[in-house]
């Protein structure tokens, strides 16, 4: 053989050694992985699942397992490991901690030092279904998984460990056994003989595996296809019937829709877990990847369909392996802009909202975040950036898609628009650029928009495209000049808000204050007319379980209704919540009449649509009258609990009402709830109708002092010859409005007042009075107190430890107690004194030591030696320290989730944990 | 000596070429974009249970908060700041 060729042969040959040692030494041979997943001993009752994880191929140093959810998601306990002879390994636990979107967030880890067998066999339990929320604070309605007697489901990320790195394990994988008669599992994997193997396209083994969306119980399955791919929909059995078949028509509209703009298939099969909510009434959270989701999708509400629908997008546009993947950074945030815009628009299409109200709320949202501090106005930066970009992803991207898709249009004539450009760059797997595909519709459209709003350069303009004419000052056409006055008192979306609670800047609003300035208004206007347009319930996001003293609480709320002599309310979004049944419990023996003209239940009319009211010698009439709300203004236990109900066109009725009224009144009046829009479309549309009161005033509005600036809330005014009046100082305050009629009763002028209730109104002392007896008696009763539980659920030893008082730490510990006497703490028992709450189990359990538990304070007397913030909030029980001091058995660090379990927002609105730190240490004196 | 130095240069350049072709091809989208793997952190937060509420409200009226779904106010002497919930 010639000398070069011998040569090269030589190089050729010792490269493809290199290579071949080095991809060994950077990929190593991962493990193979296999897990058999069963409920723990007790069944399925015992809600907890035991996992079996056996791992071939253990690297001989050592291996670390991982898990992909937080450590209140991921609840493992009783972990073991042994060798492939039943000989133990030593395992040591630890957190991987992550710094998320400004949140800490822990991860278990566990670690088995080497030297390992090639084979190890490691078991745990894992306990799905954490609420989110606390008892203390209220829960949210969302729960991650589930499990109990009735089905079960987990995300494989709550339930499984992986050898760490994950990501090149090929060989995984999975068993179910133990289950209940008639139950199977529902995994999106392909099957292997008896097991499940994870992992699409060859890859991807470890992604599909704690991504995966799987139901256990029993399921009613259905499919339809989309393009080549399968979708399956499987309902839990206890979903009746006729809310399965809805949902499914609903889902697969919305799936074909996006389908459709997308221009593609997925993979072979999608499949989709549809859940009911859990027994405890929360919705529960799934995840969606490339080969399905699953969660709370039924009753099918307008938030769900659009959580599915966003999930089924990311299919498309963010999940390996079947997304069409950009290249260019500065386009990156599309993806987000496509997720938030096209899941409204998929809802929509498929009838649950209309496309105005998508549009309207986006340029609401996008309004808002114009004055939110700390964002980017550079979407195309936002992937450049460190730190969170949600509010940009949220609400900035989808509405400038959202005016892409306009401007298209217009500029084309209809011919152009959004969607076919989407297609275009996602129609295949490998994505040009955006910027190629939009049509250049006039020439330097394209350098234009995209200079303009996507990098922020300038806002979009609301006002040409978006907004609603301001209300005028004045009616049109002219009234004649005022002859006669009238007063009215309004108030609306006061969610049952009795008086302010916690440490909070804002410390207005409040039942008894509000008694006080309705009592000095009516000795200035003595035939004032009092009416509420509705949202008198609680919000169920404060309190999702309607507990024994949340119902006590909104019952007590309604009475000072009466007792401060309100004739008249709306039926609003809250009053429904919780359904009608809970509506006419709490309000049946109320004197205030609620109205209702446009709701309907097996076809009757829930309560009268209207009323005529003598006020100042006119005859008013007030027809009750609910826009219902859609999107995110909507809750879901709203949605749900207003399935039984069919509400009317608001329009039609206020007509039909008006015409009714008009005979025996000499103005009729709408309230309740209408968004500005339909309130103006009222206005033009019904004759007669000659004031709307609303409760919600949210709309994008031109400001009349410049033509470019936009408010995202109404003012009142006329529109056409109707006065707009709106409650927007909501629990805080109360409007009152001076009206002037002409000589023939036309309402000719308006003068609007609000009255904010500050700290310097006083409380009305029966109201006042009316508060404190409740405090007092509830607060006494077991059933309020066990509504109320303690702190620290989840520490088992503040939960069951034994408490002693500052007093006995004060024996040893004299510097840090005088420190500690001139902190705010050391008085937080007189605060609630002071507001006459120490009989509130709500407040009480944040200015004591140990409260709800057996060893803690006692609701009675302030003489009781746990009263105040004292040392052992901070640094738990101090029985065993004070026993036999040492510094391992008290808690000397004390991690800032100690301070936030009662330092919330909701009720401590300016704490900032780093600022106040310093003044709680020991070494600080004010 | 010179076909020695020649010969080595010749390997080094082919190792280097074949360990680059493997990084371009094992080499993950950059960093900081959308297409986070449902085994990294950023997937984490999506199993995260939040321990307290959202206030939704944000800033509006003379001296406060107003119920706005999603966000959360703040307000001190120095004014009022909105914040997305997180």
């Amino acid at each position: 053989m010639p000398p070069r060729r011998a040569e090269a042969l030589f190089i050729l040959l010792l490269a493809s050694v290199s290579s071949l040692t080095l991809w060994t030494a950077g990929c190593g041979r991962p493990p193979s992985v296999a897990f058999t997943v069963s409920p723990a001993p007790g069944g399925v009752s015992a809600k907890r699942l035991a996992v079996t994880l056996q791992v071939s191929g253990v690297p001989r140093d050592g291996i670390d397992l991982k898990g992909f959810a937080a450590t209140n998601v991921m609840r493992i306990s009783d972990l073991t490991a042994h060798a492939a002879d039943g000989a133990p390994l030593p395992v040591d636990a630890k957190t991987e901690t992550a710094k998320l979107d400004n949140r800490t967030i822990d991860m278990p880890r566990f670690s088995l030092h080497g030297p390992l067998p090639a084979s190890i066999s490691v078991r745990y339990t894992v306990e799905p279904g954490t609420r989110e929320g606390d008892a203390h604070m209220g829960f949210t309605g969302r729960s991650h998984g589930y499990l109990g007697k009735e089905f079960g489901f987990v995300v494989g990320r709550g339930v499984f460990l992986l050898p760490d790195p994950a990501e090149g394990i090929r060989d995984i994988t999975v068993r179910f056994a133990g289950l209940p008669e008639g139950w199977s599992a529902l995994v999106p994997w392909m099957p292997d003989g008896e097991a499940w193997r994870p992992g699409v396209a060859g890859g991807y083994a470890a992604e599909h595996l704690v991504s995966a969306a799987i139901g256990l119980g029993r399921f009613r399955e259905r499919a339809f296809d989309l393009g080549a791919t399968r979708v399956g929909l499987a309902f839990e059995t206890s979903i009746p019937a006729e809310e399965e078949a809805a949902a499914a028509r609903t889902l697969e509209t919305a799936a074909r829709y996006l389908h459709d703009m997308f221009r593609r298939d997925l993979g072979p099969a999608y499949r989709v877990v549809v859940l009911p909510r859990s027994p405890e009434g929360d919705a529960i959270a799934g995840e969606g990847w490339a080969t399905g989701q699953g969660g709370t999708l039924a009753p099918l509400t307008v938030e769900r369909l659009r959580g599915f629908s966003s999930s089924l997008i990311d299919a498309y546009v963010r999940h390996a392996p079947y997304r069409t993947e950009l290249t260019r950074r500065e386009e990156f945030w599309l993806v987000d802009g496509l997720e938030n815009l096209y899941s409204w628009r998929a809802a929509s299409a498929a009838g649950m909202v209309p496309e105005e109200v998508v549009s309207r709320n986006l340029g609401i949202g996008y309004l808002v975040s114009l004055g939110i501090s700390g964002v980017n106005p550079d979407l195309e930066a936002i992937y450049s950036a460190p730190g969170s970009h949600r509010v940009e992803s949220e609400t900035r991207a989808p509405f400038v898609l959202l005016h892409l898709d306009r401007e298209l249009r217009a500029a084309s004539g209809e011919k152009e628009g959004l969607d076919p450009v989407i297609g275009r760059v996602f129609g295949r797997s490998g994505a040009s650029s955006f910027w190629a595909a939009v049509p250049d519709v006039r020439p330097g459209f394209r350098e234009e928009f995209r200079a303009r709003y996507v990098q922020g350069k300038e806002m979009i303009p609301l006002a040409k495209a978006y907004t609603l004419d301001p209300a005028r000052e004045k009616p049109d056409p002219p009234a004649g000049p005022v002859v006669r006055r009238l007063t009215w008192l309004l108030t609306g979306d006061t969610q049952g808000y009795l008086e302010n609670c916690g440490c909070k800047v804002n410390q207005s609003g409040g039942v008894a204050r509000r008694a006080t300035a309705l009592g000095r208004l009516r000795a200035r206007d003595p035939g004032a007319l009092l009416i509420d347009a509705g949202n008198l319930f609680n919000r169920p996001d404060k309190q999702i379980e309607l507990d024994y003293l949340t119902r006590q609480e909104q019952g007590l709320y309604l009475r000072t209704l009466d007792m401060m002599g309100y004739q008249a309310a709306a039926i609003g979004t809250t009053e429904l919540t919780r359904g009608l049944d809970y509506f006419r419990e709490q309000t049946g023996r109320l004197r205030v009449p609620f109205l209702a003209a446009n709701i309907t239940r097996d076809g009757r009319p829930i309560a009268p649509p209207s009323l005529v009211l003598r006020s100042e010698g006119l005859r008013i009439g007030l027809i009750g009258i609910f826009e219902p709300p859609f999107g995110k203004a909507a809750p879901g236990l709203f949605e749900e609990n207003s399935r039984p109900l069919k509400f009317a066109d608001p329009i039609e009725a206020l007509s039909r009402e008006t015409a009714a009224l008009r005979g025996r009144a000499d103005l009729v009046v709408a309230l309740g709830r209408l968004t500005p829009y339909t309130a103006r479309r009222a206005a033009s549309a019904v004759a007669g109708l000659d004031a709307i009161v609303s409760s919600d005033n949210q709309a994008l509005i031109r400001a009349d002092d410049h033509p470019d600036h936009v408010h995202h809330e109404d003012g009142p005014g006329f529109v056409g010859r109707t006065l707009l009046a709106y409650t927007n100082l909501s629990q805080y305050g109360l409007v009152s409005v001076r009206l002037g009629l002409d000589a023939h009763g036309r309402i000719a002028a308006a003068e609007f007042e609000d009255h904010w209730l500050y700290e310097d109104t006083p409380d009305e002392p029966r109201v006042r009075r009316a508060l404190d007896l409740f405090y007092d008696r509830v607060g006494r009763e077991a059933a309020a107190q066990e509504a109320v539980p303690p702190l620290f659920a989840g520490d088992k030893a503040r939960l069951t430890g034994k408490y002693v008082g500052a007093a006995v730490c004060a024996e040893c510990h004299a510097p840090e107690m005088a420190q500690w006497r001139r902190s705010r703490h050391a008085s937080a028992f007189k605060t609630l004194l002071d507001r006459h709450r120490h009989f509130q189990p709500k407040c009480v359990a944040c200015h004591v030591v140990g409260y709800g538990t057996p060893h803690g304070y006692r609701l009675g007397s302030p003489g009781e030696a746990l009263a105040n913030v004292q040392c052992e909030v901070c640094h738990g029980p101090g029985a065993e320290h004070a026993a036999a001091p040492a510094a391992g058995n008290i808690r000397r660090a004390v991690p800032a989730e100690v301070c936030l379990e009662c330092h919330t927002p909701d009720h401590s609105d300016h704490f900032v944990y780093n600022d106040r730190l310093p003044k709680v240490k020991h070494d600080y004196f004010e | 000596m010179r076909k020695t130095l020649r010969f080595a240069l010749r390997f080094v350049a082919v190792i280097a070429v074949v360990a680059l072709i493997q990084v371009a091809l094992v080499a993950p989208p950059p960093a900081g974009n959308p297409y986070a793997s449902a085994l990294s952190n950023v997937s984490v937060g999506s199993a995260y249970a939040f321990p307290i509420n959202c206030p939704n409200n944000s800033c509006g009226g003379k001296k406060g908060c107003r119920a706005d779904h999603g966000f959360y106010c703040t307000t001190s002497s120095g004014g009022c700041q909105t914040s997305k919930c997180l």
